[in-house]
C-alpha cells in the first residue's frame, strides 16, 4: 500500500452522512404498514446481495437523566445476546449464519437513531426478515448478555478516548449543552448507573414500529418483498410515539466570550493540544440544509483540496508544531467534520496545536466561517464545490449497503422523499447569497473544545 | 452461477444475475498492447477503475528488494512540468473521488473511484502518471524516508513481522521470501536512476491492463483510453523470471525471542499457484473449512479449547506457488500442545477427508464471502485486476461454477500434497521469558 494519511479519525468515526447522487436510475419503493412501521424497498437486479437496515427513531435526548449510553447498552444487549444463543436457539441459526460471512450483523447508535443491519446473499432475506422482527421487536434481555453489553460498551468507551474524540465530545458540549448529545455512547459514569430493568422500560416505550423504517435493497422484487414485511413486521403492535423534544442550550461552564462555550479537558499522556472550534448549521429539515455540506467544501481542509483553509498559508504556518505549511497539510494536521444529519448539526474543524498557539489557531479557525458572512464564495469557487460534491456524493452509492442504510435512515426521519432524494440537487441550487446568509443566522454563536497536555492546562 | 440454487432455497423470487456476469463484460487491446476490460453497470452515477501492472516484488531486481513498492509511492508525486498539486491523487481527489495503490508480491494497482463525467480530465493524468513517471533524486530521497518510517512502524506489529518471517522461512532466496516493502538497508541502495531502468521496463503498455466498472458506454470508455494512452508505443518486457523456488523436502523450524508478550506461531505450507486452478479452488475450500468462520475447524477445536488466544489463517491466489499461512497467539506454557493440535486439524484433511455435508456448507460460505468480496463496483475491479495479472479476469468470472466442481476427493488429495508435515514451515516468537516447552527438539 501506498503511504497516504489514514481518513481522520474524527471524520471516521464522526456520523457518517450519506449523500444522494444524481444517479437514482431505480426509484425506491415507499410504503407504510397500518402500524405505521415506514418501508422502503429498493429493486437491484445488478447484485446477488441483500442489504437490509431497520432505523428506529429513539434519539440521544430520549435517555433519561444521568443514563446517557442507555441506547448503545440495550443494542449491545441484543446483540450480544443473539450471539450467546446461536447454539441453542434454532431460530436464530441466521445469526450464526451471518456472523461466518463479512459483513453481517450490525447495530448502530447515533444522536437520531439507533439501528440494525445485515448485508447477506439474496437467500437470506426470508430469514433475515423474520429475525429482525422478533430480534428487535420482541427480544429476550439476559443479566449475561446485559454484563457483555457493558463491557463492549465499556472498551469502546477506552478506545474512544483519544485526544481528537474526547476534544470532539467536549466541543458538542459546549456547543449544545446536552451531555446526552456530546456522549452518544455515554461515559463510564453513565453506563455504571444502569441497570437491565431500565433497559426494558425503554425498549417498550420507544422500540415500536410506529417509530421505525425498514429499507430493503436487493434483487428481490419490490411487490415480493413488501409482502415479506408486512407478514412479519405487520402484526408488532404500535406504540405511542412521544419523542422529547431536543433540549434547550445551556450554557457551560467557562466561557471566553459572550458568544462562546469553552471546555478545556486535560491528559497528562498527549504532548500536543487538540482543539475543535465549530458552529451550529441548519437542521436536517432546515430548507437551508445542503448548504452545510457547500461550507464544508468551501472551506475544507480534507473536504475538497483546495478549500479556504488549504490556502490559508498563515494559518497553517501558525500551528507551532515545526511543520512547513505544505508538510503540516499534508499531516492532516487540521480536518474538518463532515456536517450531521441531526436536529443539532453543525460545521466544526479539528486542529492539533501547540498548546501555546491555540488560542491563537482557534481565533484564525473561527475567523473562516465567520468570513463566509461578509464574504460570500465567487461563482468559481461554488463551482468547484459543487463539482467535488457531485462526485463525492455519488460514491457512497458504490455499495448496496450504503443505499440501504441511507434510506432506511432518512426514512426513519421522515426524510427521505423531500430531502435525501433531491439533496444533490439542493446542493445545486445552492447561490453565494445562500451561504451568507447562513452564516448570518448561525455563525454568531459558536462552541470550543480543547485537550490539552496534563502538565500545559494545570 | 448459483442464482438458480439460490432461489430455490429462498423462497422469493431474486432475479439476480451472476456478479461478474460476463454478457456485460467486454474486453479491447490497443495497438501498443494496453488492455481494456469494462463491465457495464448503469445502476449508479459512479465507476471504478483500476490501473494493474505486473509489476509486484516478484518483479523485483535481486539485490533491490522494495523497488516495485517504491515506484508505486513515486508515482504520486507531481510529475516534471505539471503545476504543484496537479499529481493524479490531487487530480482525482479533487473532482471527489477517490484514489489508492497496492503494491503485492505479483503485481501493482492504482484504483480510481470517480464519477463518469470526469473521466475525460483523469485518463490523461493516469496516462502520464503511469507512464511518464519522473524521478527527481531529492523527491525520491524524500519518499525513502517515508518508507523506512512505514517499515519501521510495521515492525510493532507482531502478526505482521511473524508472517513475513514464515514466507521468508518458505522462499529462500527467492522473491516471494522477501519483503513487499524491502528493508532499510535495499531501499538505500535504490535512486532515482534505478527506479528509472525499473519504470522503463515494467510501465510500458503491454504490461498494463486498465479495468473499469460502472455507469459507463464500454465503446466511449475504449475510445478515451485510446485517446490518452494510445500514443505510447509499445515495448517489449525485457524480464526474465527468477529460478523456480526449490520444493521444500524437509521440515523447518525457526524459533526467536522477541519482546511479544504471548508465545507466537507461525505455520507454513507452500500452496497452489494460479496454474493449478483445481487445487486453488480445493485450497481456498480447505481455507473455509479450518479458518474461516465460527464453525471452522481451528475455532471450534483448537481456539474453542482455549490453545490459543487468537489466531488467523491466510492464503492468497500467487503466480507462482503461494503459502498457506496460520498465525496464532498461545499463552507460553500452551505453545507444544497448540502447536500438535494446529498440525493435527490440518492432517486431518488429508487423512479423514470431508463429509459432502461439510463441503457443501463450505461452498455456500465461499460463495457468501465471494458475494461480498464482489459487491462495490470498486470490488468488481478489484478482483478482475487480481487475476489477470496473474492469469485472466475471466477467472474471476468463472470461479464460483470452478468451486462448485470441487469433490471431497479433490480436498483430500490436495490436503494431502499440500499440508505434509514433512514440508511445514514452522516460525516461532517467544517472549524473552518463556522457557522452552518440554519435549521440544
Amino acid at each position: 500500500m501506498r503511504g497516504r494519511k489514514q481518513p481522520h479519525m474524527l471524520a471516521a468515526a464522526a456520523t457518517m452522512l450519506l449523500l444522494a447522487g444524481a444517479g437514482w436510475s431505480q426509484q425506491p419503493t415507499f410504503f407504510t404498514l397500518d402500524n405505521g412501521l415506514k418501508a422502503c424497498v429498493l429493486e437491484d437486479r445488478s447484485t446477488d446481495l441483500t442489504a437490509v437496515h431497520l432505523a428506529i427513531r429513539v434519539t440521544a435526548d430520549c435517555e433519561p437523566e444521568g443514563k446517557a449510553g442507555l441506547r448503545a447498552i440495550l443494542q449491545h444487549t441484543m446483540r450480544v445476546g443473539w450471539e450467546m444463543r446461536v447454539k441453542t436457539d434454532d431460530s436464530l441459526g441466521f445469526v450464526a449464519d451471518m456472523q461466518d460471512v463479512r459483513g453481517g450483523l450490525s447495530t448502530a447508535v447515533d444522536w437520531e437513531y439507533v439501528g440494525f443491519g445485515y448485508t447477506g446473499t439474496a437467500d437470506t432475506l426470508l430469514n433475515g426478515l423474520a429475525f429482525l422482527a422478533k430480534g428487535v421487536f420482541s427480544p429476550e434481555f439476559t443479566q449475561e448478555a446485559f454484563a457483555g453489553a457493558r463491557d463492549v460498551v465499556r472498551s469502546a468507551l477506552l478506545g474512544q478516548a483519544q485526544p481528537a474524540e474526547s476534544t470532539h465530545a467536549l466541543f458538542r458540549l459546549a456547543l449544545t449543552g446536552s451531555r446526552a448529545r456530546a456522549y452518544p455512547m455515554g461515559t463510564q459514569e453513565t453506563i455504571g448507573g444502569i441497570s437491565l430493568p431500565d433497559l426494558y422500560a425503554f425498549h417498550r416505550r420507544f422500540y415500536i414500529p410506529n417509530l421505525a423504517a425498514l429499507c430493503v435493497a436487493g434483487p428481490t422484487p419490490a411487490a415480493e418483498v413488501r409482502a415479506l414485511i408486512e407478514r412479519h413486521f405487520g402484526s408488532t403492535a404500535p406504540g405511542k410515539a412521544d419523542l422529547p423534544e431536543p433540549p434547550a442550550r445551556e450554557d457551560s461552564d467557562v466561557r471566553v466570550a459572550s458568544n462562546a462555550g469553552l471546555i478545556v479537558g486535560g491528559k497528562a499522556e498527549i504532548e500536543i493540544a487538540s482543539l475543535v472550534v465549530g458552529v451550529p448549521a441548519p437542521a436536517y429539515d432546515d430548507p437551508d440544509f445542503p448548504v452545510s455540506f457547500v461550507i464544508q467544501a468551501l472551506l475544507g481542509p480534507g473536504a475538497a483540496p483546495e478549500g479556504r483553509i488549504d490556502r490559508d498559508q498563515q494559518l497553517w504556518a501558525s500551528l507551532g508544531l515545526g511543520f512547513p505549511p505544505e508538510e503540516a497539510r499534508k499531516r492532516g494536521l487540521i480536518e474538518s467534520l463532515p456536517p450531521q444529519l441531526s436536529q443539532r448539526n453543525y460545521l466544526a474543524l479539528q486542529a492539533y496545536v501547540a498548546p501555546a498557539r491555540a488560542e491563537d489557531v482557534r481565533r484564525a479557525l473561527l475567523s473562516h466561517f465567520e468570513e463566509l458572512a461578509t464574504k460570500p464564495p465567487t461563482g468559481a469557487e461554488l463551482d468547484q464545490v459543487k463539482d467535488y460534491l457531485r462526485t463525492r456524493n455519488a460514491l457512497y452509492f458504490d455499495s448496496l449497503k450504503g443505499r440501504s442504510l441511507l434510506m432506511a435512515r432518512a426514512t426513519a426521519l421522515g426524510l427521505a422523499g423531500p430531502l435525501v432524494m433531491d439533496l444533490a440537487a439542493g446542493i445545486d441550487k445552492v447561490t453565494s447569497q445562500d451561504v451568507q446568509q447562513v452564516a448570518r443566522r448561525f455563525f454568531a454563536r459558536h462552541g470550543v473544545g480543547v485537550e490539552y497536555p496534563e502538565v500545559a492546562w494545570q | 452461477m448459483t442464482a438458480l440454487v439460490l432461489l430455490a432455497t429462498a423462497g422469493t423470487s431474486a432475479m439476480a444475475g451472476a456478479i461478474l456476469d460476463p454478457a456485460r463484460i467486454r474486453e479491447h487491446t490497443l495497438a501498443n498492447g494496453l488492455r481494456i476490460i469494462v463491465k457495464e453497470e448503469h445502476g449508479w452515477d459512479v465507476v471504478a477503475m483500476g490501473a494493474y501492472i505486473r509489476a509486484g516484488s516478484l518483479y523485483d531486481p535481486p539485490e533491490m528488494p522494495g523497488m516495485a513498492h517504491f515506484l508505486e509511492h513515486m508515482l504520486f508525486h507531481t510529475q516534471e512540468g505539471d503545476a504543484e498539486g496537479a499529481d493524479i491523487a490531487r487530480v482525482v481527489e479533487g473532482h471527489g473521488g477517490q484514489v489508492n495503490a497496492q503494491t503485492t508480491r505479483d503485481f501493482t494497482a492504482v484504483s480510481i473511484t470517480t464519477a463518469p463525467e470526469v473521466l475525460p480530465q483523469i485518463l490523461p493524468v493516469l496516462a502520464r502518471t503511469l507512464l511518464e513517471a519522473k524521478f527527481d533524486p531529492q523527491r525520491v530521497r524524500q519518499e525513502r524516508k517515508t518508507i523506512v518510517q512505514e517499515i519501521a512502524e510495521r515492525q510493532g506489529r507482531a502478526f505482521e513481522v511473524l508472517t513475513e518471517a514464515v514466507w521468508a522461512a518458505a522462499y529462500p532466496g527467492h522473491p516471494y521470501g522477501e519483503s513487499v516493502g524491502g528493508t532499510a538497508d535495499s531501499l538505500a541502495r535504490i535512486d532515482a536512476d534505478a527506479l528509472k531502468a525499473y519504470h522503463a521496463r515494467f510501465y510500458v503498455p503491454g504490461n498494463i491492463a486498465l479495468l473499469a466498472v460502472g455507469d459507463i458506454d464500454a465503446t466511449a470508455f475504449f475510445s478515451l483510453v485510446q485517446e490518452a494512452f494510445g500514443s505510447y508505443t509499445q515495448k517489449a518486457v525485457d524480464w526474465r523470471p527468477p529460478a523456480p523456488e526449490p520444493a521444500i523436502d524437509s521440515p523447518k523450524t525457526s524459533v526467536q525471542t522477541e519482546s511479544v508478550t504471548a508465545t507466537l506461531i507461525g505455520l507454513g505450507f507452500r500452496g497452489p499457484g494460479i496454474g493449478k486452478k483445481r487445487d486453488v479452488c480445493a485450497m481456498d475450500l480447505l481455507y473455509t473449512l479450518l479458518g474461516d468462520g465460527r464453525k471452522a475447524r481451528l475455532t471450534t477445536e483448537v481456539e474453542a479449547q482455549g490453545l490459543v488466544t487468537a489466531f488467523n489463517l491466510d492464503f492468497i491466489t500467487h503466480l507462482n506457488d503461494g503459502l498457506v499461512v496460520l498465525s496464532a497467539s498461545v499463552a507460553p506454557d500452551k505453545e507444544l500442545e497448540a502447536r500438535t493440535a494446529i498440525m493435527a486439524q490440518f492432517q486431518r484433511l488429508a487423512t479423514e477427508g470431508v463429509t459432502d455435508e461439510e463441503l457443501a456448507a463450505a461452498k455456500r460460505q465461499l460463495r457468501n464471502s465471494y458475494a461480498f468480496t464482489n459487491e462495490a463496483y470498486s470490488d468488481q475491479v478489484g478482483s478482475m485486476g487480481f487475476y489477470e495479472m496473474i492469469d485472466s479476469y475471466r477467472f474471476a468470472v468463472d470461479y464460483i461454477d470452478a468451486v462448485n466442481a470441487v469433490t471431497p476427493e479433490d480436498i483430500k488429495r490436495v490436503a494431502a500434497q499440500y499440508f505434509d508435515s514433512q514440508k511445514a514451515v514452522l516460525v516461532v516468537f517467544r517472549p524473552p521469558t518463556a522457557t522452552k516447552p518440554g519435549g521440544e527438539v
